[in-house]
C-alpha cells in the first residue's frame, strides 16, 4: 500500500515536471537543441535625446501653475508653497553619453533698480537617478544664460517636490516698478 | 519493488531523450526596428523614460517550425505523420544597458502546418491539441541578455508556421540616446512529451 503510494507520487511529479521547471534553458550549448533549431536576427534601437525641466510645486496656493515642460521653455511666474522656494525637476538622456549643464536667464533686461537673485540650496533624490552637480553660490540673473548644474550625465531627478534642486529665489524692487510685460525666467538643458 | 522504483527514478529524465526526435528548420523573418517616436518620450520631467515605454508591431518577428524532409517525403507529409512538442527560448546579445525588452505571443497564434491532419480528428491526442500556449499567459516576458538564461515564451504541439512576436522597450534616461544594434535569437526544443 504504502509502496503503491510512492508510485502514484512519483508518476503525479513527472507530470508536472515540465510545467514547473526548466523555464530556462542556456541557449549556448547546442547539445539542447534536440529536434529543434536555433536563429539569431538583428535588431535596431533608436532612441530619443531627452532634455525636459519641470517647477515644482504645479499648484501653489493661488491655483497658479508652474509646469514647464520642455527645457528652454519659460518659467512665467512665481509662487511657492514655501514662498521665495520650489523645486525644479529634470530628465536628460544625451547622445553618445553627452554630459549637459542646466543653465537660467531672463528673457529681457530687467527694470533699473529690480534685481533677482537665485541660489541652489539643496538637491535631493525621491526615486531618482542623477548627479546633482549644482552650483551653490547666488546667481543675479541676466539675459545671459548661467550655470545652476554642471556636466551631469543621463538621468532624472524624480519628480514632484522634495526631489531634484531646491532653489531660492529673492527679488529686490526698492521702486515698487512692474515687470515687463510677457517677462520670463527661463530654465534650459543644453 | 525498491529496484523498480529506483530505476523510474533513474531513467525519467531520458525519456524525452532516448525518443526519435526529427530534424527540423527553425525560420525567423523581420529585422525589428525600434524606433522611438517623439509621442514615447516621457513628457513628465523628473520621471525616468522607462515609466513610459513603447511596443513593437505585433508581428514584428514571424517563427515557424517544420520538419525536414526525408529524401523524396514533403516536410507537409513529415508534418503530418510526426507530432512534437515544442518550446521556443529567447535570449538577446549585446542589447544596451539600462534597456528592459520584453517579448510576448497571443494564444494559439501562427497556424498549423499543414492546416488539418488526420491527428488533428483523434479522439485521445497523445500530445494534446495542436495548438500554441503562450507563456505568461500571452503577457509580456522580459527577455535575458544572456544566452545561458534563455527564456521560454511559448510552447506548441506540431509544425507551426508564421507565429507573431511582439516587442516591448522600456529604456531608462540612462540609456544613450541614438541608434544601437543587438542580435534577438530564438531557440526552439522539441520533446515527445
Amino acid at each position: 500500500m504504502r509502496t503503491s503510494k510512492y508510485i502514484i507520487l512519483i508518476v503525479v511529479l513527472m507530470f508536472f515536471q515540465k510545467f514547473t521547471a526548466q523555464e530556462r534553458i542556456n541557449a549556448t550549448l547546442s547539445s539542447i537543441i534536440l529536434g529543434g533549431g536555433q536563429q539569431s536576427v538583428t535588431a535596431t534601437l533608436d532612441l530619443q535625446p531627452i532634455a525636459i525641466v519641470d517647477l515644482e510645486p504645479e499648484n501653489t496656493n493661488s491655483g497658479e501653475t508652474f509646469i514647464v515642460e520642455e527645457a528652454g521653455n519659460p518659467f512665467l511666474t512665481g509662487g511657492s508653497a514655501n514662498p521665495g522656494e520650489f523645486w525644479l525637476n529634470y530628465t536628460y538622456r544625451g547622445s553618445n553619453l553627452e554630459t549637459a549643464s542646466l543653465y537660467t536667464r531672463i528673457n529681457q533686461p530687467l527694470p533699473d533698480g529690480m534685481v533677482i537673485t537665485l541660489q541652489v540650496i539643496n538637491s535631493a533624490s525621491i526615486n531618482g537617478n542623477f548627479i546633482p552637480n549644482p552650483i551653490s553660490t547666488p546667481l543675479t540673473l541676466s539675459t545671459t544664460p548661467q550655470l545652476i548644474a554642471s556636466d551631469f550625465s543621463s538621468g532624472y531627478t524624480g519628480d514632484g517636490e522634495n526631489t531634484g534642486y531646491l532653489i531660492q529665489y529673492e527679488i529686490s524692487n526698492p521702486n515698487a516698478i512692474s515687470l515687463p510685460a510677457v517677462f520670463e525666467i527661463v530654465f534650459e538643458i543644453k | 519493488m525498491r529496484t523498480l522504483l529506483l530505476y523510474i527514478v533513474l531513467s525519467a529524465p531520458f525519456f524525452s531523450t532516448e525518443a526519435q526526435i526529427l530534424d527540423g528548420t527553425l525560420d525567423v523573418t523581420g529585422l525589428p526596428n525600434f524606433m522611438q517616436s517623439f509621442e514615447d518620450v516621457i513628457k513628465e520631467a523628473g520621471l525616468d523614460d522607462s515609466t513610459l515605454g513603447f511596443e513593437s508591431e505585433a508581428d514584428a518577428n514571424l517563427i515557424s517550425f517544420i520538419l525536414d524532409p526525408v529524401l523524396i517525403v514533403p516536410s507537409s507529409t513529415v508534418c503530418t505523420g510526426n507530432i512534437f512538442r515544442y518550446s521556443l527560448y529567447i535570449h538577446t546579445e549585446n542589447s544596451p544597458e539600462n534597456v528592459k525588452i520584453s517579448a510576448r505571443t497571443t494564444s494559439n497564434s501562427g497556424f498549423r502546418f499543414p492546416a488539418s491532419i488526420p491527428y488533428d480528428l483523434l479522439i485521445i491526442k497523445p500530445l494534446g491539441p495542436r495548438d500554441l500556449q503562450p507563456t505568461n499567459g500571452g503577457n509580456y516576458i522580459e527577455i535575458p541578455n544572456d544566452g545561458t538564461q534563455a527564456i521560454k515564451i511559448l510552447e506548441f504541439v506540431g509544425c507551426r508556421t508564421d507565429i507573431p512576436i511582439q516587442f516591448r522597450i522600456e529604456a531608462s534616461a540612462l540609456a544613450p540616446a541614438g541608434v544601437s544594434n543587438f542580435n534577438i535569437s530564438y531557440t526552439i526544443v522539441g520533446s515527445v512529451l
